[in-house]
């Protein structure tokens, strides 16, 4: 190989930190009651997160709220619930957005407003790991 | 709702009254999509607001090349390398939804400069259980082919700022990227298993300098009647760990001499295989794609010309995510033009039978609205290199390196 090639390489291999190993909290999806929803299979949860599926079964719209992608209870929650990667979910969002076939999930800043939003907005799904105070709001046990 | 309607009827009676070539499709293409979204509004007039989205993105880049022109003057250093992106979505009903994006690009003289309309396409979703789903699309559509193909244009979908030449060639860019016509699309979950497919077939694009690569050469006359075909069948994890996809893809066109012209009537088609394989373990990617393209010319250049060109290409490309932000790759990029003559002897200019391209590179992502990444290629050989931008042979340098940087902002 050429000689500036491999300093190329050799540079971007060198420059950078590793990634610290992260605490682990509990992490929950929560849904709006209106759906009564309790349980959920991994697998239609990912599909939900990664906003193929966008009907629940009686036909209304799937409203997916999420944090932004470099939030950390985001980045925790796609591993240990979804056991997924982070880019990989935003990989999805971005075929579909890009190429008219599909759309984004609803970005909201703070757990907070996640929390409000999933409680006000029929057919909401989100996800916390906030312990939860509200009757408007049901936690989903995956299976 | 009535200027609705009589706008929907104008829109309809537009698209039938075009002239010429590929009448019918063009037509029933316009009636499908206006009677689609004048249903869709009647639908949803009284209910909730429809769910909007905007996004846009903008990239800039830098190349700079040793050797030979890349997107511009690389050899001084080029900023020709811009993408402007803007674009919408609506969600009329819970099934139908309509989108548009319009892009500015620019990128030497690969392609012609300016705006134009990227995508804008109806999708009925006619089908969307967890286990099964199908729908239609009708339109300007995004092929569906290879891993990269639909989403080339946004920097942070692509694992690096060029994406591998060999099959994404960007000369070819505009006659895969969209057609004019309709897709269909289905996927089916069985345990841990996702199956997609995809497909969309109309007419592409042919701008003059995507002829004169067709072609090879600068003719006088001009290829018509275009349509293309596109299909790829997807199988992945539903945890996103692996995915392996096959494509096709067939495009067509009637080469029509000009008054005056050496050439004569005739059909140019390119043919698309494409095998992709992805595995992701930990923090480590493993990617590759091995394409095989056939090009036959029937006619134009000659009566009686009979002649298909075979190319064989591949990469192969590691990626190691080192943090959140930060993300290194490697990759290996070969491309024979014929895969009887590698070593180009029958080539008036032998490295165009070839490339073999190392590339490294870095980026950086502070969020998810920014992108700084950069990349060096090492190559050998100049198939992929741009003929518009090199059209000098002797002035061609077999062995040479190009660096490229980008700066990306989307919204």
């Amino acid at each position: 190989m050429n000689r500036w090639f491999t300093i190329a390489m050799l540079i971007t291999l060198v420059l950078t930190p590793q990634e610290r190993p992260q605490a682990q909290a509990v992490h929950h999806i929560i849904s709006n009651s209106n759906l009564g929803l309790t349980h959920l299979p991994l697998n239609k949860a990912r599909s939900i997160f990664s906003m193929r599926l966008h009907k629940w079964p009686d036909g209304s719209p799937i409203r997916v709220y999420v944090l932004p992608d470099d939030n950390a209870t985001h980045r925790q929650f796609v591993q240990s619930v979804l056991h997924m990667f982070p880019h990989q979910l935003r990989r999805n969002w971005d075929r579909y957005i890009y190429t008219g076939t599909g759309q984004a999930p609803i970005e909201v800043d703070s757990e907070e407003e996640m929390i409000k939003k999933v409680s006000t907005t029929p057919g909401a799904i989100g996800y916390t790991q906030k312990e939860l105070v509200s009757n408007d709001i049901h936690k989903i046990q995956l299976r | 709702m009535t200027s609705t309607k009589s706008n929907c009827a104008e829109l309809s009676g537009a698209n039938i009254i075009r002239s010429q070539a590929a009448l019918w499709r063009r037509a029933l293409l316009g009636l499908l999509l206006s009677s689609m979204s004048c249903l869709a509004q009647t639908q949803a007039a009284p209910r909730e607001p429809l769910n909007m989205q905007l996004h846009g993105f903008a990239n800039q880049g830098y190349i700079k090349t040793d050797e030979n022109q890349f997107f511009g003057n690389s050899e001084e250093g080029s900023w020709e390398f811009t993408d402007i992106g803007v674009g919408a979505s609506s969600k009329l009903t819970n099934s139908l939804q309509v989108s548009a994006q319009v892009l500015y690009r620019r990128a030497g003289k690969t392609s012609p400069d300016g705006i134009k309309v990227d995508y804008a396409l109806a999708d009925w979703s006619l089908i969307n259980n967890a286990d099964f789903g199908l729908g239609v699309r009708a339109g300007r559509i995004k092929n569906p082919f290879g891993f990269h193909n639909e989403t080339r244009d946004i920097a942070s979908s692509r694992p690096s700022i060029l994406l591998p030449e060999s099959i994404y060639v960007d000369a070819l860019r505009e006659l895969f990227h969209t057609v004019d016509g309709l897709g269909f699309y289905a996927y089916k979950s069985w345990g841990n298993t996702l199956l997609t497919f995809d497909t969309a077939f109309g007419d592409p694009t042919i701008s003059r300098s995507t002829q004169d690569v067709i072609l090879t050469v600068t003719a006088p006359g001009t290829l018509t009647n275009e349509q293309l075909n596109a299909s790829r069948l997807m199988l992945e994890d539903h945890a996103g760990r692996w995915r392996i996809a096959y494509s096709h893809a067939e495009a067509e066109a009637d080469y029509q001499p000009a008054e005056i012209d050496f050439g004569v009537d005739g059909v140019a088609a390119i043919e698309l295989d494409v095998v992709s394989l992805e595995y992701n373990w930990s923090n480590w990617q493993l990617s590759g794609e091995h394409q095989r393209r056939d090009v036959t010319y029937k006619g134009i250049f000659l009566d009686g010309f009979d002649y298909t060109i075979s190319s064989d290409a591949y990469y192969i490309q590691t990626s190691y995510r080192i943090n959140q932000r930060w993300q290194w790759l490697l990759r290996y990029d070969r491309l024979y033009m014929d895969k009887t003559d590698k070593a180009g002897e029958n080539f008036s200019v032998a490295s165009d039978a070839y490339a073999k391209d190392w590339t490294t590179g870095l980026r950086f992502q502070p969020n998810s609205q920014w992108l700084i990444s950069a990349e060096l290629h090492q190559i050998k050989g100049t198939a992929w290199l741009p003929r518009i931008e090199n059209p000098v042979a002797s002035e061609q340098s077999n062995d040479w390196l190009l660096f490229t940087a980008q700066v990306s902002w989307r919204f």
